[in-house]
């Protein structure tokens, strides 16, 4: 009797996140963030996820907006992890909301400005070759905090 | 042919900045010429008058409004004697007429008291009665014309009391005692350049030495303008406050001008340009991500494109100025997420060199296979002048926006309206104009300098505010995008001035003569622009309405104006 508790009890403590990679997606699309940013340096496994995953992403870039249209838009742009960091960030920051507030809500006119914005960054990426400015020029710029050049 | 817009009223603004520098013109006897006020909707005249103390404000106004200076109400007026002056030659200005329609503003009529014109003005009032610190180089300087001092504090009196009376009075009992004093202004000295260190008074200065210098050259007494320019030269800096780079810029154009005008051949005005387009096109690119003048422009012509295709499936849009097509991707993906799908999209694009249109074509090609857009790209290189129908490339069965941002100020008087109407046979169901909010195609020289003083001051201090200190970028910016214009409204004429920025009510004139009518900017745009004015972290950005147009601003100067229209 004792014996079978012990099984049962190792079973338990052998259930290990890795092997379960859909429970761990599930539970890393449900992160804001930064703390998304922190679960990819854990180890290996959550960091290929988390980089290589757009959906874990998508869920930090306008949840209510969820046509297929604007999907389709965002995956041919670069994706949701792209235009979260390159965009979403910098416009909350700059709209003064906080980045770990996860259920913000986006007005139809912030999702359709923060498209556009990204949409120009992706084009302008395109171009860079033939103007050859370095990886870091981007339209986006206003967004982040001036430096000195 | 493009003049000047006459405004018959001071904007009711109680501020006397922008009450002042008004002139006549005589075209068609009108009396008052705001040269600087942007009209705005009364609602937002409460908003400008909380915004005229503190920092951040245009370094023109600031200077007027500092408050040491009570006088300057009275003496940024100093230059209306001389113009007047120098306007009476042209066109039989009637006083009388005038004063009717001033009397709205009692501040322009402090004006009347005596300031003598400009070369004694700047040290004598100053030591005189209004300056609380006595700084004794006006002391010293005054001793021959202490006698000038009480004639017009005298005066002050006189005018102050005579406010209420009849304006046409004063104006002539004004104009006697400067004729009075004009003899002796021959021979004075010019003011040695005061060293307070009070910003207000240096940028004070500096705008008076400039608009003593303009005057000067447009009187063509280029012996008096070259002493001024001397002196200009040793306090202007391009390294110093936005005042001091601003005036550099006048500087080198009014130096130019003097130049052109003195050499018997013909120079090329050629501004310093970068050695390659490479690096043209980086420094339009710094513009367009540091400020939100282009960026304005563009989303708000897109939207008003967007709603006036909402239920079409095939749509051509043609760019009057297309340069690198940063306008388009915005609208491409606006179109790709719409709910019902992109329709058929051609864009014709049209610049000054066909390769250069066609790059830009390539990367808009690539851009809308990877958005899924059905997309044809069709490219002109020509001037705007020699735009035949043909190369537009209508088609039946599609809807037609046309987009000149920016552009059809460059376009000569006499073509613009050939062209216009070239567009409305086209039957477009839009058309996007954006252009710079300024009136700088008036036929009078000092008249668009003092516009383009008022105006370049308040960019180049939004470009003070919005780079960080000591930017190579904002250098840049300010040398090679905007030195080259002020120098172009400065120094050129005729066929070689090229910058003719018209103010949004002349636009309107020219689209309604041409038959088009004005589209009201919908809330969508507005809500837009606001948003897109929230990301920018410094704050003087200002967005006003016009019967249905868009102003984008600098605190209380309009910068950038968008409007749409059909026919």
């Amino acid at each position: 009797m004792v014996q079978q508790h012990r099984g049962e009890e190792e079973k338990r403590r052998r259930f290990f996140i890795n092997d379960n990679v859909d429970i761990l997606r599930e539970i890393l699309k449900r992160l804001d963030g930064p703390s998304l940013g922190v679960a990819a340096c854990v180890c290996r496994l959550w960091c290929s996820l988390t980089r290589n995953d757009d959906s874990l992403w998508e869920h930090l870039c306008f949840r209510h907006v969820s046509s297929a249209s604007v999907r389709a838009v965002v995956v041919a742009l670069g994706g949701y992890k792209r235009l979260y960091m390159v965009c979403v960030r910098p416009v909350l920051s700059r709209l003064g909301d906080s980045e770990r507030v996860r259920k913000r809500v986006w007005t139809r006119h912030e999702v359709q400005l923060s498209l556009s914005l990204f949409c120009i960054d992706t084009y302008e990426r395109l171009g860079t070759g033939r103007l050859s400015t370095d990886a870091s020029a981007s339209s986006l710029m206003f967004l982040c905090n001036t430096v000195n050049v | 042919q493009l003049f000047s817009p006459v405004r018959n009223v001071p904007s009711p603004q109680a501020s006397s900045y922008n009450c002042n520098y008004n002139y006549a013109q005589g075209m068609q006897g009108q009396s008052l010429l705001g040269c600087s006020p942007p009209r705005f909707s009364s609602s937002q005249i409460g908003a400008f008058n909380s915004s005229h103390k503190g920092k951040g404000l245009s370094p023109l106004h600031r200077v007027f409004n500092s408050p040491n200076n009570q006088y300057m109400q009275h003496v940024e007026n100093l230059s209306l004697p001389a113009i007047e002056e120098f306007l009476e030659d042209y066109q039989g200005y009637s006083s009388s007429k005038e004063s009717s329609d001033i009397a709205s503003s009692s501040e322009c009529f402090d004006l009347s008291s005596q300031i003598p014109p400009m070369l004694d003005g700047l040290t004598m009032p100053n030591s005189s009665r209004y300056h609380d610190d006595e700084t004794s180089v006006h002391g010293a300087a005054a001793g021959s014309r202490s006698s000038q001092i009480s004639q017009e504090s005298d005066m002050y009196h006189q005018m102050g009391s005579m406010a209420s009376a009849s304006l046409s009075q004063a104006l002539q009992q004004e104009r006697y005692h400067e004729k009075q004093q004009k003899q002796q202004q021959e021979n004075l000295m010019l003011p040695i350049p005061i060293g307070i260190e009070q910003e207000q008074d240096n940028g004070l200065q500096l705008v008076h030495l400039l608009l003593a210098c303009a005057e000067a050259v447009a009187k063509e007494e280029y012996m008096v303008a070259r002493r001024y320019l001397h002196h200009l030269n040793r306090v202007v800096t391009p390294l110093g406050d936005s005042m001091q780079r601003v005036a550099a810029c006048f500087t080198d154009s009014l130096s130019a001008r003097l130049n052109a005008t003195l050499t018997p051949k013909p120079s090329k005005l050629t501004p310093p340009s970068p050695s390659n387009s490479l690096e043209v096109l980086k420094i339009y690119q710094i513009v367009y991500q540091a400020c939100p003048y282009i960026k304005f422009a563009h989303f708000t012509a897109n939207q008003a494109i967007f709603e006036a295709f909402e239920t079409e499936d095939r749509v051509h849009v043609i760019d009057l100025d297309i340069l690198q097509g940063y306008q388009w991707p915005a609208f491409m993906q606006a179109l790709a997420a719409r709910p019902s799908g992109a329709p058929f999209l051609r864009i014709t694009g049209v610049g000054p060199t066909l390769d250069g249109v066609r790059e830009t074509g390539r990367c808009l090609t690539e851009l809308a296979h990877s958005l899924r857009i059905p997309f044809e790209f069709h490219a002109v290189g020509e001037q705007l002048e020699d735009l035949k129908p043909n190369m537009l490339n209508r088609r039946v069965g599609e809807a037609l926006a046309v987009n000149a941002v920016n552009r059809l100020h460059r376009v000569p008087g006499s073509h613009l309206g050939n062209l216009l109407s070239m567009i409305r046979d086209q039957a477009p169901n839009v058309v996007t104009l954006v252009e710079q909010e300024a009136s700088h195609n008036g036929p009078y020289f000092l008249g668009r300098f003092l516009e383009a003083l008022h105006y370049y001051s308040a960019i180049f201090d939004s470009l003070d505010a919005t780079f960080p200190t000591e930017s190579a970028q904002r250098a840049k910016v300010e040398q090679y995008i905007f030195a080259p214009e002020i120098r172009n409204i400065v120094a050129c004429e005729g066929a070689a001035r090229f910058e003719r920025h018209e103010r949004l009510e002349k636009w309107r004139k020219i689209m309604e003569g041409k038959g088009f009518k004005g589209v009201a900017l919908s809330p969508n745009a507005v809500t837009q622009s606001k948003i897109l004015l929230g990301l920018y972290s410094c704050e003087g950005y200002r967005l006003t309405e016009d019967k249905g147009c868009l102003l984008l601003g600098w605190q209380d100067r309009a910068i950038v104006a968008a409007s749409a229209w059909r026919c």
